[in-house]
């Protein structure tokens, strides 16, 4: 029963696809996600099932880390699924959403559950294409070529992680290889597998989709997009590296430095930005590149890797259900402009901010004492780095509230009924500290919120016009406009061939 | 009289004399020529199947006639053989359903269906030739037999794609020729043989056999389609939508790529000719073809003209699968034999279903065409997929196939940029085609649209044949370890010639 529970998992999307031009589709998008939730819960962890004919040979599991992984994932896939339930009528251009959607979801999940090369290399593949369609969605200018951009950036990370991919299977002869078997990688192969989930967890340099594609997608997209599928990557490094069994010290740093680059870089990227959701997006470069940096230590010191890896993977829960519930409050509040909602998004945003008592606090904490136990001469650095960064989050969401708040109006009626979905993730995160151990220290969390409420009071206050100029002036995607190219191709946004009404959430 | 000496003479009869009884029907006999067909296309598929399992029983099976002495016409199964008989003996049966579908009120369709049985037959009989010489006369049987078939519109534009057929293949058929009829004279009787023949004679020139391998390789790669050898093919284009399915899935293209293993697997043995320096050359060509076919289709606006040189480019994945010296590198060639011929084949038949249907010729008309046809766009859509390498689809089973088997010939270095380099490539040429088809808004009217008949999209004998053959390419590429699948049945292969 909980080997066949690991295959309903994916499969059950797969099927609903026969179903999404019901007019329960997208009811039924919703429930898809439930097996894989269903199999986060009750599956003990351990648990393998072998198809030996499937693909080259597959094997489906469940370890901690994934059952985690999968716990939060399914729930961002179906409360975000219900999110669009709630909200939308059947049309054409609404069947095509979901049917993207549950491919998507379906590659997730195989993903998280597939044990050997090839099954993992399919959910990867079938994700990243998918999404495609959930990117360029609405059919304007700017999603076109934010589409093409994450194309682009995802096949190149698709084929760098088959040759990755193959380099392993050559080298341990196995689909299924151990962390013990791993050890000895060459440089080619971890360079690849540097690239491809450099790729998709958004680390600086590489990160020039990201921005791009979150506001492009409809919200509930962005949702999975930022929760559910840039953490693969993290999933992907935690299998296909040797941590815990071999010191591989120059990747290890490699990481480290790269991380620690986008958790700070992203701050003075992010606040000029004039979009709440590229603001959001950035903010989600500067987490991911947190657990990266920590991931990097945890390469440097086998000793420490199995408990920072643990903590990374509670990290990426945690920030994952924050910053869907934060994409799906977008939506909530540009569709009511209600007050009330915006002072519900609050919670959240405070909770990815780390107040005490909430989720970002304690895992905030959990980090820290993973990164110091590890005893390395980087742990202080990036102890130091957390506190830091603590404040530039809250410089982010300051920014990204304030946008929301000029979204609101008074005298607007909170929409009870499409907000539910939306109110059951806040309640979910409500609930989340009792799920993490641990006793944070009221004042050190509370600082760094502090200072970044000060300055955030100060700059509306003073709105000196130096920093003023600089609202706008940092493109989404930054680097990106270094090719303009491709700008070019897509100067025109109304070209009669592919303009369409857009549909928005 | 036993069945192992007379199923593979059977089983090249079973097209030929429906094809030659076809020739002599009146035009309007559609329900009859229509029996024929599909009789002689289940009846070799029946007995296709029996030399499956035969042969993977290690039976033996050979149809041998002695027309002079030294000189036999041998039909032989083994592995190969039977590899490549299952690929055209399975896509014959679901392109004469095309057919049909396709030619319903055309004229000339008995000339049509006569030509496409031999077409068949010549392919099947080289697929199963047990030397180098029958190998040779089915060879150029094929080439006079595609001819008609490429010219059968009669337009300017089709006489003269068919002539630039004939002139190029006839050409390589001659190289061929020379090239076999040279090596016959050096080291006798040239029956197929696993592990190569040419490593146990004596005294023989290794210059020379140089030379030879030069020739054959040049005549075949004609057919193959090798750079610069390829021109004919985007010519050939002009053919009706089933021939051209036929001829870069299974017939033309296809004999010359399976050719080429032929002639490196069993005349000269994969490590003899790797000892000759032979096979390095061989795979730089193929990776230039698989580069240059790709690029020249990124700028085609016409349809199926950007199919071809798609297969161009994939056809050489054969040939370098083949030139890469060890087994999973073969695994990798000869199990793209039947993807590609699979995936190519669903590509061709949607493209014929847009012509036919909208009038589309274009891939700058396909925008919102999905809407319109879903069926047909979701099987071209698999097979571009495929093409691309994404799996489940079969084509990933090649590209990971031929990629650790770079890596095992420690070769990874420049093969691996060039599969990736023509993975992206791929994409860059089929994807745009997949986001008009998908997320375009159709223009207000098709460029030629028929008269909508019933419920279905199109023609439901022109609807079926690319749903069930995307539905094969997903089949091969989600099960390729479960038993008698192509990748099993590779495997075998390489086994079997590495065992020596």
């Amino acid at each position: 029963m909980n080997g066949a529970l690991l295959i309903l998992a994916w499969l059950t999307p797969l099927l609903t696809l026969a179903f999404v031009f019901t007019r329960f589709g997208n009811v039924l998008t919703a429930l898809a996600a439930l097996p894989a939730l269903v199999a986060a819960i009750v599956v003990t962890a351990g648990t393998s099932i072998d198809i030996p004919w499937l693909l080259l040979g597959t094997r489906f599991g469940l370890d901690a880390n994934a059952g985690i992984f999968l716990l939060f994932s399914s729930l961002l896939w179906m409360l975000a699924a219900a999110h669009t339930a709630a909200q939308t009528q059947v049309d054409a251009d609404a069947v095509r959403f979901r049917i993207f959607y549950l491919l998507a979801m379906s590659g997730n999940y195989m993903l998280i559950l597939g044990q050997d090369l090839a099954s993992f290399y399919l959910g990867f593949a079938l994700m990243g294409l998918a999404a495609y369609g959930l990117v360029v969605h609405d059919g304007t200018g700017s999603s076109r070529r934010a589409g093409l951009i994450y194309l682009i950036m995802t096949l190149l990370a698709e084929f760098a992680l088959l040759f990755a991919f193959i380099m392993i299977y050559w080298r341990t002869g196995t689909l299924t290889p151990s962390p013990a078997q791993l050890i000895g990688a060459g440089t080619a192969e971890i360079s690849l597998l540097m690239l491809a989930f450099g790729i998709k967890a958004g680390v600086i340099g590489l990160h020039v989709w990201l921005p791009l594609a979150h506001p492009a997608a409809p919200v509930p997209a962005s949702a999975v997009l930022s929760g559910a599928m840039i953490k693969t990557a993290l999933i992907g490094w935690m299998r296909f590296l040797p941590f815990g069994h071999e010191s591989l010290t120059e990747w290890g740093l490699l990481m480290l430095v790269a991380g620690a680059a986008g958790a700070l870089i992203a701050v003075p990227l992010g606040l000029p930005q004039q979009n709440p959701k590229v603001v959001l997006a950035y903010s989600s470069i500067g987490k991911m590149g947190t657990m990266v940096c920590a991931l990097g230590l945890a390469l440097i010191e086998p000793r420490a890797a199995a408990g920072i890896v643990a903590t990374v993977t509670l990290f990426a829960a945690h920030h994952g259900l924050t910053k869907g519930a934060l994409f799906l409050g977008v939506g909530v509040v540009k569709s009511s402009h209600s007050r009330w909602t915006f002072l519900l998004l609050l919670f959240p945003a405070l909770a990815l901010a780390g107040l005490p008592f909430t989720s970002g606090a304690l895992t905030k904490e959990m980090l820290s004492l993973a990164v110091v136990e590890a005893e390395n001469r980087w742990s202080e650095s990036i102890y130091w780095l957390l506190t830091i960064t603590a404040v530039g989050t809250a410089l982010l969401l300051a920014r990204f509230l304030y946008l929301m708040y000029r979204l609101t109006e008074k005298q607007r009626s909170f929409p009870l009924l499409s907000a539910l979905p939306w109110l059951g993730l806040l309640s979910l995160i409500l609930l989340l500290p009792f799920a993490y151990d641990g006793t944070p220290s009221l004042v050190k969390n509370s600082l760094p919120i502090a200072v970044a409420a000060v300055i955030a009071i100060l700059a509306m206050r003073a709105r000196p016009a130096r920093l003023l100029a600089l609202v706008g002036r940092v493109p989404p995607g930054d680097l990106i406009e270094l090719f303009s190219s491709v700008n070019r191709y897509f100067s025109n946004p109304t070209d009669a061939r592919h303009s369409r009404a857009g549909k928005k959430w | 009289m036993n069945l192992e000496s007379w199923l593979p003479a059977l089983i090249v009869s079973s097209s030929l004399l429906p094809g030659l009884l076809i020739f002599l029907l009146r035009e309007e006999k559609h329900r009859l020529r229509t029996i024929l067909n599909l009789f002689g296309a289940v009846t070799k598929l029946v007995l296709v199947g029996m030399m499956i399992w035969g042969v993977f029983h290690e039976r033996v099976f050979e149809t041998r006639w002695t027309l002079a002495p030294g000189l036999d016409l041998v039909l032989h199964a083994d592995e190969l053989s039977v590899l490549f008989v299952t690929l055209s003996t399975v896509l014959w049966l679901v392109t004469t359903v095309y057919a049909i579908g396709y030619l319903e009120n055309a004229p000339h369709r008995s000339r049509f269906f006569g030509f496409f049985s031999l077409c068949v037959t010549a392919t099947v009989g080289l697929a199963l030739a047990g030397n180098l010489f029958t190998f040779v006369i089915f060879y150029e049987i094929l080439t006079l037999a595609t001819y008609p078939l490429v010219a059968h519109k009669g337009t300017p534009e089709a006489v003269r794609g068919a002539r630039i057929y004939l002139t190029y293949t006839l050409a390589g058929g001659m190289l061929l020729l020379i090239g076999a009829i040279w090596l016959r004279t050096l080291a006798g009787p040239l029956d197929f043989a696993q592990g190569g023949i040419l490593s146990d004679i004596e005294g023989l020139d290794t210059t020379t056999l140089s030379w030879v391998f030069l020739l054959l390789i040049s005549g075949l790669g004609v057919k193959a389609a090798l750079v610069p050898l390829h021109g004919w093919l985007p010519q050939a284009m002009v053919a009706p939508a089933p021939v051209s399915a036929l001829l870069h899935a299974v017939a033309v293209v296809k004999a010359g790529a399976f050719g080429i293993v032929r002639v490196v697997y069993d005349v000269y043995g994969v490590e003899f000719a790797d000892s000759l320096d032979l096979l390095a050359p061989l795979a730089v060509a193929a990776a230039i073809t698989i580069i240059y076919g790709s690029v020249r289709a990124l700028t085609q606006d016409h349809l199926k003209k950007r199919l071809a040189y798609s297969t161009v480019s994939q056809v050489s994945y054969i040939a370098l699968g083949v030139a890469i010296v060890g087994p999973i590198a073969t695994v990798g060639g000869l199990v793209h034999l039947v993807h590609q011929g699979v995936m190519k084949i669903t590509l061709f038949f949607a493209a014929g279903n847009y012509a036919e249907t909208l009038g589309i010729h274009k891939v700058s008309e396909m925008n919102g065409v999905g809407r319109r046809m879903p069926g047909t766009t979701l099987a071209f859509t698999i097979g571009a997929l495929g093409m691309i390498g994404i799996p489940p689809v079969a084509g990933f089973i090649s590209k990971w196939y031929i990629g650790l088997g770079a890596v095992e010939a420690g070769a990874a270095e420049w093969v691996m940029p060039v599969l990736v380099a023509s993975s992206l490539l791929n994409a860059a040429y089929f994807l745009p085609i997949l986001y008009r088809a998908w997320f375009c808004k159709a223009s207000d009217e098709w460029p030629a649209a028929a008269p909508r008949n019933g419920g279905l999209e199109t023609d439901a004998l022109l609807l079926w044949p690319p749903v069930a053959t995307a539905a094969l390419a997903i089949a091969a590429g989600l099960f390729a370890a479960a038993p008698y699948s192509p990748l099993e049945w590779a495997e075998l292969i390489a086994e079997r010639e590495y065992r020596q």
